[in-house]
């Protein structure tokens, strides 16, 4: 007996911790985004809970017609990758957005097979606005035209896109190389070696084209992951690597950067020159950040979640956090969004058969 | 070296606010990684927006706290249910899991936390004052020192399984060859995936230990329909425990040792790190034999080795903005959301800030064992609880913790189908921790190779890299010396 | 067959077991996928190296039994493969009850199941007192979902049951 004693305190105390939890949880929630999307179930009591924990938490000043009173509940945003600029951005983002919409925001991650997992899933959520995707491309584009993926990413009902991060080429400090143009004069010489962050990736995509366009030639090895590419660099297993150039900044002093594959320079590297510039002329597959909905998502609502992201954006807080971070902003509407993702599309579609994934 | 810098960011760690806060993160961190599933990743990704509002100081300090009490975390249900609530507490469910069977839980609970805090706390030494130091070693490990290291690692299989050794290779195999199924990044391949999309994602290495150690542990109490610890009776006491892990402080340096240097080098994670210092060092010790049956040794190494990798684990971080796992990837953002900016050019004007964090990473082991010494003897409790109630609260949490991994029902079902094959394995003697190494350390070994062929045009890196040379020969003399010894003796 | 089954314990089985499954992994490679010769090399490797041990396990698992049964005077059998368990009744209704389990929680989602699964298993082990069974096994469930679900944020399983009838 003595023991059923004991167990019926435990099961006393674990209620009153319960109940305690569950109070501090909710409260907890309302400055912050914690808050479970989707766990519906069957049991009343832990339905009238969560219930109370979004009223209090909703309740934006904005009231567009004819998105009805969206939001009106939590709304998931899905992150495809769980390191780098990809996913901090959409942290960092988050607070500022929550305020703009005035619904909880939760980032779930769902990672996997090059971003496909999460982009499947995407495809087939419900396209009420409660599920968003925070998406980089080319990196779906790719998986999309590479892959036996169930999504078409141009099917996706885009919103808005805040980022474009060119890549850049970079060498290990201390190389022979110190222009560009030494290094594609090395590469007509030597056999040299290029880091890339997987087989079918945008890096790698992105040397393709660069090599095609300039009629050099170097191998291209992967890596699992740009920063394991950028460490190969500096290490010494790889002569050189087109990265992203938040990356490449933030590695400066560790590596050279040779170049910006595009038109222009960078606030944040001033000092380095543009391939336009030097006179080189190729595609380049810049990465773009921003959010888009299940196909079928109302333009209502697109609408509204697109003026949200636009003022978010301008909090000082993030702006600051985005200069820090070597961030550039670049913000596009709904249909330059989509026009730019058809773009590279189409570029990735042209160099479909050169990359041989089976 | 930034004396200054140091001693101003002490006084401002030493202040009652902030080593409260170093305590409630601590707390925090080890409530996370206790539970299966989740760990420091999501106690961190938590935080990110709760503290934009807070200051600075606690933020870091916060973070530390829940860092390190996460990684520790994961050893109490390894323990006190034979779950791991992380990866980097796997191998401490081999000697954990049967002491408390013994009715020793408290004694293996105690040694888990002290061996977890002076590991944690030699780590976040080199972390303060060393880190510029062994970043530079870090480069030296490229790709093909990385897979000589995972070949070390997959050497110890050999080491481990001497009795059952043709057993135990044909389950490293097994545990090599799910590392094989899924994406491949190096031929862009999925491979082994039977059309599965699923698969592609591969088989993860946490869905796999569930069901090869706690469903198959738990079917085992159900059959013989009794609770966790055999005698119905607790022994032994956390304080005894934590006494006995200083006594064995050759095997705390050793194992520290370890996990510092697979926590700062690429490749090799706190998951591989803690079987590969559980084997090595299990192997080292005269009582050899009793391993596996609830020696403390066994709680002791891996749980020291752990910790060890979480300070050294953000020196690439921090060094390089290059972080090795996704907790680290976290833990930057963290970081330069507060104003710590990474990268080489870190070192060379650093923010007090940072020396901030970094003594909260010293402090916060000290926090675990005031939380954890005193507090764990109650957790303890679980073990003798009626059989009826915590049998299927295992499988439950089981469950949660597999479902919680990646959202997927498919993995929860795998880790029910290994649950059973885990069952029969261990009925017939098959090593398991032959099987774990294969599996993480699989895609480690592959990849690496793959690279290094390329680059190198051939296996001419073996002897041309000095490192890669070393390494080969430890491993040779680890695989021969046993048979050595043995005929000398005959 | 019988010759066969004597030497058959448990151990051989697994054996086998495992080397099934690595041969399923081997056939889709080379014949079914026919992943190309670099995306293979590795795998042979894995593959040569588990086939060789598997085969000289069997082998001398078997060598080791006659051995024993040389020592035994050839009296005692094998430990037959019912052997294996402690109690067989008792696997087979668990490990049922656990993928039950599983099944229910995809139709009625996680809170429902788990504290059907505590239930049941608490009730066929005739847990002395039910009043404290029901309520610790609704309470502990409930503070997982509180737990992972709201406070730590992770979606648990609904249940597709639910979604039918919305």
């Amino acid at each position: 007996m003595r023991k059923t004693r004991n167990l019926l305190a435990l099961a006393a105390i674990a209620a009153l911790g319960l109940s305690a939890c569950g109070q501090s949880a909710q409260t907890a929630t309302t400055a912050a985004a914690t808050t479970a999307a989707a766990a519906e179930t069957t049991t009343a009591a832990a339905e009238t809970t969560a219930a109370a924990a979004e009223t209090t938490a909703s309740g934006g000043t904005d009231s567009a017609d004819d998105a009805g009173d969206y939001p009106n509940g939590n709304i998931r945003i899905v992150s495809h990758s769980n390191v780098g600029s990809n996913d901090l951005y959409i942290r960092a983002l988050q607070p500022y957005l929550q305020q703009e919409l005035g619904a909880n925001i939760v980032i779930e991650n769902v990672t996997g097979a090059a971003g496909r997992l999460a982009a499947n899933e995407m495809w087939t959520s419900d396209p009420d606005g409660y599920n968003l995707f925070s998406m980089t491309i080319p990196l779906i584009t790719a998986s999309d035209i590479l892959y036996d993926a169930d999504y078409d990413v141009m099917g996706f009902e885009y919103i808005y896109s805040f980022d474009n991060t060119p890549y850049c080429l970079v060498v290990k400090s201390g190389s022979p190389y110190t222009t560009f143009d030494e290094l594609l004069e090395g590469a007509k010489t030597k056999e040299l070696t290029n880091g890339t962050s997987g087989v079918g990736g945008s890096m790698h995509l992105q040397s393709m084209v660069m090599k095609d366009a300039l009629g050099i030639d170097y191998t291209d090895v992967p890596f699992d992951g740009s920063s394991n590419a950028v460490l190969g660099v500096m290490s010494g297993d790889v002569d050189l690597c087109i990265c992203p150039a938040d990356v490449g900044a933030t590695n400066e002093g560790e590596v050279t950067i040779l170049a910006i594959l595009g038109t222009d320079r960078v606030p944040y590297l001033p000092d380095v020159p543009s391939t336009h510039e030097l006179g080189y002329d190729f595609t380049t597959l810049d990465s773009v950040r921003g959010i888009v909905a299940p196909p079928g998502t109302p333009k209502a609502i697109c609408d509204k979640i697109a003026g949200a992201l636009e003022r978010a954006i301008q909090y000082p807080e993030f702006q600051e956090w985005l200069s820090k971070n070597s961030f550039v902003l670049e913000e596009r509407n709904s249909e330059e969004y989509k026009a730019v993702s058809q773009s590279i599309y189409d570029a990735i579609y042209q160099l479909k058969d050169m990359v041989s994934v089976e | 070296m930034d004396f200054a810098g140091i001693l101003t960011a002490f006084f401002a760690s030493v202040t009652p606010m902030s080593l409260g806060v170093v305590l409630l993160g601590t707390f925090l961190g080890i409530v996370v990684g206790a539970l299966p599933g989740l760990g420091p990743t999501i106690g961190i990704a938590l935080l990110i927006p709760i503290s934009y509002g807070m200051n600075t100081t606690n933020a870091l300090l916060l973070m530390a706290g829940i860092y390190t009490g996460g990684v520790y975390g994961g050893s109490i249900t390894a323990i006190l249910l034979g779950i791991p609530g992380t990866t980097n507490s796997t191998a401490t469910i081999l000697d954990g899991f049967p002491m408390a069977q013994q009715g020793r839980s408290m004694d293996a609970l105690g040694a888990s936390t002290m061996a977890s805090a002076v590991g944690g706390f030699i780590a976040a030494l080199c972390l303060m004052f060393f880190t510029p130091l062994v970043s530079r070693i870090v480069l030296y490990f490229g790709t093909a020192e990385q897979f000589m290291l995972a070949i070390f690692g997959l050497s110890v299989i050999a080491v481990a399984s001497r009795d059952t050794l043709l057993k135990g290779i044909l389950g490293g195999c097994f545990g090599l060859a799910l590392a094989m199924v899924g994406y491949d990044p190096i031929t862009g391949l999925d491979r082994f995936t039977f059309g599965s999309i699923q698969l592609a994602d591969g088989i993860s290495f946490m869905v796999v230990i569930m069901g090869l150690f706690g469903i198959s542990q738990t079917i085992s109490l159900a059959e013989e329909s009794r609770s966790v610890s055999k005698t119905q009776k607790l022994s032994g006491s956390t304080l005894n425990g934590a006494r006995i892990t200083l006594k064995n402080w050759k095997i705390l340096l050793k194992a520290s040792a370890m996990g510092a240097f697979f926590g700062a080098v690429p490749g090799v994670e706190g998951g591989a790190a803690n079987m590969i210092a559980y084997t090595s060092i299990a192997n080292g010790e005269p009582d050899k034999d009793t391993f596996g049956t609830g020696n403390i040794k066994g709680v002791i190494a891996p749980e020291a080795a752990n910790n060890a990798t979480v300070g050294t684990a953000l020196i690439p971080t921090l060094a390089f903005g290059i972080p090795g796992s996704t907790v680290c990837a976290v833990v930057m953002g963290l970081l330069t959301m507060q104003g710590i900016d990474v990268g080489p050019k870190l070192f060379a004007a650093p923010p007090t800030s940072l020396y901030v964090f970094f003594w909260g990473m010293l402090f916060t082991n000290f926090a675990l064992v005031i939380i954890a010494l005193p507090l764990l003897r109650y957790f303890a409790k679980v073990t003798i609880l009626p059989y009826q109630i915590l049998v299927p609260n295992i499988i439950v949490l089981s469950v949660l913790g597999t479902y919680s991994l990646r959202y997927s029902f498919w993995d929860v079902f795998i880790a029910g189908v290994f649950g059973i094959v885990g069952y029969f394995l261990r009925r017939a003697n098959f090593p398991m921790v032959t099987i774990v190494l294969g599996l993480v350390l699989g895609s480690l070994a592959e990849s690496n190779l793959s690279r290094s062929l390329m680059i190198n045009k051939g296996w001419s890196f073996l002897y041309k890299k000095p490192i890669c040379l070393v390494l080969l020969i430890i491993t040779c003399l680890i695989i021969i010396l046993p048979y050595v010894k043995k005929d000398n003796r005959t | 067959m019988d010759k066969i089954k004597k030497y058959l314990n448990v151990e051989i089985v697994m054996t086998i077991v495992l080397l099934l499954f690595i041969g399923v992994m081997a056939i889709d490679g080379f014949f079914v996928s026919r992943y190309s010769s670099s995306a293979m090399a590795f795998p042979k490797f894995v593959f040569a190296v588990a086939a060789v041990s598997g085969i000289a396990e069997i082998v001398r698992n078997i060598k080791a039994q006659k051995a024993r049964q040389k020592e035994k005077s050839g009296e005692s059998e094998e430990e037959p493969i019912s052997g294996v368990f402690h109690d067989k009744k008792k696997f087979f209704v668990f490990t049922a009850m656990i993928f039950a389990y599983l099944i229910l929680m995809l139709l009625t989602g996680f809170v429902v199941s788990s504290i059907v699964f505590c239930l049941a298993y608490g009730f066929r082990e005739k847990f002395p007192n039910p009043v404290v069974l029901v309520i610790t096994s609704v309470v502990i469930v409930l503070l997982w979902y509180f737990l992972f679900g709201s406070v730590l944020n992770v979606r648990l399983p609904a249940g597709m049951l639910a979604k039918i009838v919305q």
